[in-house]
C-alpha cells in the first residue's frame, strides 16, 4: 500500500515524540486559563448580583408610606374633633367622644395597614386638651350682635378677648352686593393685641368694588396686599387657610405673626350679610362675653380647640414613633 | 541529514517549549490581571451601591426625624446591607465634616475607598460600622443621627 501518513519512514518517532511535546503545552496551558476564567466568575456573579440589589426599591418608599399614615391619622382625628364638637354641647362630651373614637380609629388604620405589613398603635394623650369655644353663625343675617345687653345689634363688638390663636375661621358671604362700596365703609375684623392701644392691629376688610369683592388686609406697617374675587354672586373666605374663594390669598397669611393673646373684633358689622364661624381657643386670660351669644345667633358653644395623640408605626425597615398635634384647620397645623 | 541537525532540533525544541511557555504564562498573567481588574471595578461598583442606598437611609431618616418639631420622636430605619462584597468584608464610616456629610466604605485587599455624600440637616454621630444589617437611629437627647451595627 502507499504510505499516505505523508511523514518519512526515519523520523517517525521523533515527529510522534514533538507533536505529543507541542499538545501537552496547550493542553496545560488551556486548563490554565480555563480556571483564571472561571474564578472570573464570581467576580461577576458579585457584580450582577450588586446591580440587582441597586434596583430593588430602598426604603425611601417606607418612609413615604409612613409620612403618608401620619397625615391620615391626623387628618382622622381632626374630622373626629369636628364631629365630636358639632354632635355634642358640653366640652365633657365632646372630649368623651373623641376618646373614645381613637381605638377605633387605630383598629381602622391598624388593619389596613396590616396588609402592607406595617403594625401602628394610636393613643391620646391624656391632659393634652386644648379647651375652646366655637363661635357661629349658621344663618344668614348681617354680622352685628348685641355687645352692650340693650337689645339692639351693635356693629362693633368683640368675638373673644385675649385668646392665644384661632382657627378655622371662614366667613361666607352669599351676595357681594350686601357689602360696602369703599374700603373706608368696610366690614372689618380686627385682631387687635392691646385694645387700648392703637397701630399694633392686623385689620381685614371686607368691601365690594364694582363687581368684585375685595379682601384686604393691613398690619402695622401699612397694607399688608389684598385679594379680589369677581367670580359669582358671593365669596367665601377662610382667614386661617389664606384663601378667597379657593384660591391662595398671600395677604391673609398674617395670622402667624399676630403675637399671642389678641382680641378679635368686628367693625361695621352692618355693612356684609352671610354666615361665618371661628373657634377660638380658651387661653389662660381668654374670655369670651355672653350677651352677644345669649340671643342664639350669634352662637357660641364649647368645643375641643385641639389635643395631641401619640403614634407609634413600626414596619420591618422602620420604626416611627411620635406625638401628634391635631387642631383642624389651624394656620401651621 | 538529520543528525548533523541533532545539536539543532534540541535548541530548537528547547526554544520552541521556551517561546510557547512564555506566551502562554504571559496569557495567563493577562488573564490573572483580567480577573484582579473586573475584581475591583466589581467592588467598587457594589460600594457606591451599598453607599448609595445607606445614604437614602440617612436621608430618610432625618426628614422622618424633623417632621415633628419640639415633640419626642424615635426614628430607627434597617437596612440589610451585603455581609460581603465580592467576598470581602467592607467597612463603612459616617463622618460629619461640620455639615458635609458623607459616607466612605472601604474594603482592605483590594483596597478600594468610595466616598458617597448624604443629604443631612440633623447633625451624624461620626462612626465606623461592619458591613451587614446597619441601623440608623435618631439619639433625641444629643439631637443626632446615630449609624449602628445590629
Amino acid at each position: 500500500m502507499a504510505d499516505v501518513t505523508g511523514r518519512d519512514g526515519d523520523d517517525r518517532h521523533t515527529t510522534d515524540r514533538s507533536t505529543a511535546d507541542r499538545a501537552q503545552m496547550f493542553l496545560i496551558g488551556g486548563l490554565a486559563l480555563a480556571l483564571v476564567l472561571v474564578v472570573l466568575v464570581p467576580v461577576l456573579n458579585s457584580a450582577i448580583y450588586t446591580e440587582n440589589l441597586a434596583t430593588r426599591g430602598s426604603s425611601g418608599a417606607g418612609v413615604a408610606t409612613t409620612f403618608q399614615v401620619r397625615a391620615d391619622v391626623q387628618r382622622g382625628v381632626s374630622d373626629v374633633v369636628q364631629q365630636s364638637n358639632r354632635k355634642y354641647a358640653a366640652y365633657a362630651d365632646q372630649l368623651a367622644a373623641v376618646r373614645a373614637e381613637v381605638p377605633v380609629l387605630e383598629a381602622l388604620y391598624m388593619r389596613y395597614d396590616a396588609s402592607d405589613g406595617r403594625m401602628l398603635s394610636l393613643r391620646y394623650v391624656t391632659g393634652s386638651d386644648e379647651p375652646g369655644t366655637r363661635i357661629h353663625q349658621d344663618a344668614v343675617d348681617d354680622f352685628r350682635a348685641d355687645a352692650d345687653g340693650n337689645s339692639t345689634d351693635d356693629p362693633t363688638w368683640t368675638l373673644v378677648e385675649q385668646t392665644p390663636v384661632v382657627r378655622n375661621f371662614r366667613l361666607a358671604i352669599p351676595n357681594r352686593t350686601t357689602l360696602a362700596g369703599t374700603k373706608t365703609d368696610a366690614f372689618r375684623i380686627v385682631f387687635d393685641r392691646d385694645p387700648a392701644t392703637t397701630g399694633d392691629e392686623r385689620t381685614v376688610f371686607l368691601y365690594n368694588d364694582g363687581g368684585a369683592t375685595v379682601v384686604a388686609v393691613d398690619g402695622p406697617g401699612g397694607s399688608l396686599g389684598e385679594c379680589r374675587d369677581a367670580t359669582g354672586a358671593g365669596t367665601a373666605v377662610d382667614v386661617t387657610a389664606a384663601t378667597v374663594e379657593g384660591e391662595r390669598c398671600p395677604a391673609l397669611e398674617f395670622l402667624d405673626d399676630v403675637p399671642s393673646d389678641f382680641d378679635v373684633r368686628y367693625e361695621r358689622g352692618g355693612n356684609a350679610t352671610g354666615t361665618y364661624e371661628v373657634t377660638v381657643k380658651r387661653g389662660g386670660s381668654t374670655s369670651v362675653p355672653s350677651s352677644p351669644y345669649a340671643s342664639g345667633n350669634p352662637d357660641a358653644n364649647d368645643a375641643v380647640y385641639g389635643l395631641t395623640v401619640h403614634l407609634y408605626v413600626r414596619s420591618s425597615d422602620i420604626t416611627y414613633q411620635t406625638d401628634i398635634r391635631v387642631a383642624p384647620g389651624e394656620a401651621d397645623a | 541529514m538529520r543528525d548533523e541537525r541533532a545539536a539543532a532540533t534540541t535548541l530548537g525544541y528547547a526554544l520552541n517549549l521556551t517561546v510557547a511557555t512564555i506566551l502562554i504564562s504571559g496569557l495567563l498573567v493577562a488573564g490573572g490581571g483580567l480577573v484582579s481588574n473586573e475584581r475591583e471595578q466589581s467592588v467598587r461598583t457594589e460600594l457606591r451601591v451599598v453607599g448609595q442606598q445607606l445614604s437614602g437611609d440617612v436621608g430618610a431618616a432625618d426628614r422622618l426625624a424633623r417632621s415633628t418639631s419640639g415633640s419626642p420622636v424615635t426614628v430607627e430605619v434597617t437596612r440589610r446591607l451585603p455581609d460581603e462584597i465580592v467576598g470581602l468584608q467592607y467597612r463603612i464610616a459616617v463622618e460629619w465634616n461640620g455639615g458635609d456629610p458623607h459616607l466612605e466604605l472601604s474594603t482592605n485587599d483590594p483596597d478600594v475607598t468610595v466616598r458617597v455624600e448624604v443629604e443631612s440637616e440633623t447633625t451624624l454621630a461620626t462612626n465606623e460600622v461592619q458591613g451587614g444589617t446597619v441601623r440608623v437611629v435618631y439619639d433625641a437627647a444629643n439631637d443626632r443621627l446615630e449609624v449602628t451595627d445590629d
